[in-house]
């Protein structure tokens, strides 16, 4: 071996905690692959423990930190010396033991004969306890879903409609000041997701949006789909089947007679929260950065802006109303990316939407947008979808001046049974 | 990160907040553990050494919370106490000969060893200083090499170079380095114990 290799640093081995600060910027790479194994490693302890804790088992490793113990007590291996037992005393020992299994074992023999009848206990029947998901498991899927949603647009409830002890999660969304809907997810084991499956013979599968309420006593989630008439009832089952109990009217005895929790505000402050996971400040940081930048413009300045739920991610999107030089008034849309606002814009299959400007109403519940293109006189439907992208639903374009009436009302038939809504701006000075 | 920002992030978040300490310490927790299981653990062992720290400090939090004050002394401990527990368990199962380590030895009063621990930590000081004096990416070379084992190929890999390069720089670096402690009384040999 050369002398090269015969070199290494070991003095700075078992160092103080100062020198190995100097050599932790020098750490060897360590892939993001093995990060997040570690990780996912830690948190697979840390569960365990916690559950350890909670089945009450606090005894601590052979190997490790004493949590419970300030002073995080060092373990590990030590000399241990076998207490020596004395001949007499093992001899007796042995007897005993011996003595007590042809006892048992006799016992056990004239048992079994005198219920022989007697069916055998299937030892697997008592395997099916399936591992509840710890406390923790359901904050991480619950915050999954709440990472991406708005603190001002919405607010959450827990409620465990089918008594598993695994609750159910409903978030509630604004669409403007004064109208909301909810969505319905449950704990699938490893998320929390929003489609259900029917027990029926064509296992449909529909998510459960709208106005939701709970009865507590039969397990029944009572949903009134805002695009369909009449309110469905269904059962959640303990295993997280669901099954259709009907559609009501509103005055149907089924729902007069029963107790109903609505989540509108949540239901209990324990169980129940404004969302702050992604806070909004993050939203106005980012509003406020694009309208100081479309202040600069000159040849139109932004007049007032709103927030609005379009898509149902629970992001609010940003409507600015600016005015150009001539005294007219249009909108324009911003959807937000995470970090900054950006305009509607994207490929469809009918061509590019180069942005969505114009006056603009929206029809929250079906993701659409109505925007009547001021400069070029079309009219045109857009969806925006989940993932902010847009499609362009239908439209007018090259409008025949005489005709226009008759198409835009044909058009507006098309539509006329979606609930659009106006919104309420805020002057921007 | 201080024990309030940790409890903010948590009260929003548990995972951001696992995920955002995890991502500051584990240099860190990697050095420490590193540091007492380099010659007697395999890379296996030293992350599962650094898992089991992270989850004692989850669960710490858990259970009884941070104290007031900064997350860094705290996690330097719990991370020192396993690696050493480790080393223990480690070294009693492949019948490793123990060395005291310096906190042992600190800890008796004995004039020739405190003697000795003064020259090792005057020597620690010197190599460092001298390794610094080297300027990147030599000095941080020359640390991957001869402290963290670290073959040519997997130190090219993190410094866009080929094995070859990097050879050769540690090969002049090394000169160099030799020069600097011999400049100051002491040679390579002795940083190798």
């Amino acid at each position: 071996m050369s002398d090269k290799r015969e070199i290494s640093f070991d003095i700075l081995e078992n160092t103080d905690i100062e020198t190995v600060e100097k050599l932790e910027r020098d750490i060897p790479m360590v892939s993001e692959k093995d990060r997040n194994r570690i990780f996912e490693m830690s948190l697979k302890k840390f569960e365990s423990g916690m559950n350890k804790s909670i089945d009450g088992d606090n005894e601590s490793e052979n190997v490790g930190v004493d949590i419970n113990d300030e002073e995080f007590i060092v373990s590990g291996v030590e000399k241990y010396s076998k207490p020596k037992m004395s001949k007499a005393a093992a001899a007796f020992i042995g007897t005993a033991a011996a003595l007590a299994i042809t006892i048992s074992g006799i016992w056990a023999f004239s048992h079994s004969n005198n219920k022989i009848d007697e069916p055998m206990q299937d030892s697997t029947s008592t395997s099916s306890y399936e591992e509840k998901p710890s406390k923790l498991t359901l904050r991480y899927a619950q915050d999954r879903v709440l990472g991406n949603i708005s603190e001002q647009m919405c607010s959450y409830s827990l409620f465990d409609v089918n008594k598993d002890d695994v609750p159910e999660l409903i978030v509630n969304c604004k669409t403007t000041k004064n109208s909301y809907f909810s969505d319905f997810y449950y704990f699938n084991g490893i998320d929390y997701v929003r489609e259900i499956t029917l027990a029926s013979d064509t296992d449909e599968k529909i998510e459960l949006r709208g106005v939701i309420k709970c009865n507590e006593a039969e397990n029944l989630i009572w949903c009134e789909h805002h695009e369909e008439s009449g309110n469905a009832v269904y059962k959640m089952n303990g295993d997280n089947t669901f099954e259709s109990m009907g559609c009501f009217e509103d005055d149907d005895e089924f729902l007069t007679s029963r107790e109903w929790i609505d989540f509108k505000e949540g239901y209990s402050e324990e169980e129940a929260g404004s969302i702050s996971v992604r806070p909004q400040e993050i939203h106005d940081l980012a509003r406020n950065n694009l309208l100081e930048t479309l202040s600069a413009n000159q040849y139109c300045s932004v007049v007032e802006y709103a927030y609005c739920e379009i898509n149902s991610d629970g992001t609010p999107e940003l409507i600015i109303n600016f005015e150009n030089m001539s005294g007219n008034k249009f909108s324009s849309l911003y959807f937000f990316n995470g970090a900054d606002y950006l305009n509607a814009a994207g490929e469809t299959e009918k061509g590019v939407i180069s942005n969505i400007t114009g006056n603009l109403r929206f029809c929250p519940f079906e993701s659409l947008i109505w925007c009547e293109h001021q400069n070029s006189g079309e009219y045109s439907v857009y969806k925006m979808n989940y993932d902010n992208t847009f499609e362009l639903k239908d439209t007018i374009e090259e409008p025949d001046t005489a005709n226009v009436n008759n198409q835009l009302g044909s058009l507006y038939n098309h539509y006329n049974n979606k609930e659009w809504i106006n919104i309420e701006f805020t002057p921007y000075k | 990160m201080t024990d309030t920002q940790y409890a903010l992030l948590y009260s929003v978040s548990p995972a951001n907040a696992h995920t955002a300490l995890f991502n500051e310490y584990f240099n860190y927790v990697y050095s420490i553990v590193f540091n007492k299981l380099r010659s007697c653990g395999t890379k296996e062992d030293i992350e599962e050494c650094v898992s089991d720290v992270f989850a004692a400090v989850f669960e710490k939090y858990e259970k009884n919370g941070f104290s007031s004050g900064s997350l860094n002394g705290l996690i330097g401990t719990i991370a020192a106490n396993k690696a050493i527990s480790y080393f223990r368990s480690l070294s009693a199962k492949s019948k490793y000969t123990a060395e005291i380590d310096e906190t042992a030895l600190s800890e008796i009063s004995d004039d020739e060893l405190l003697v000795e621990n003064a020259e090792k930590k005057e020597l620690k000081d010197i190599l460092l200083s001298c390794v610094n004096a080297l300027g990147e990416p030599d000095s941080t070379m020359i640390i991957q090499k001869y402290y963290y084992n670290m073959n040519s190929s997997q130190i090219a890999e993190q410094h866009s170079l080929t094995s070859a390069g990097v050879r050769m720089r540690c090969a002049r670096a090394l000169k160099k380095l030799e020069k600097m402690l011999s400049e100051k009384g002491f040679g390579l040999k002795e940083c190798s114990l």
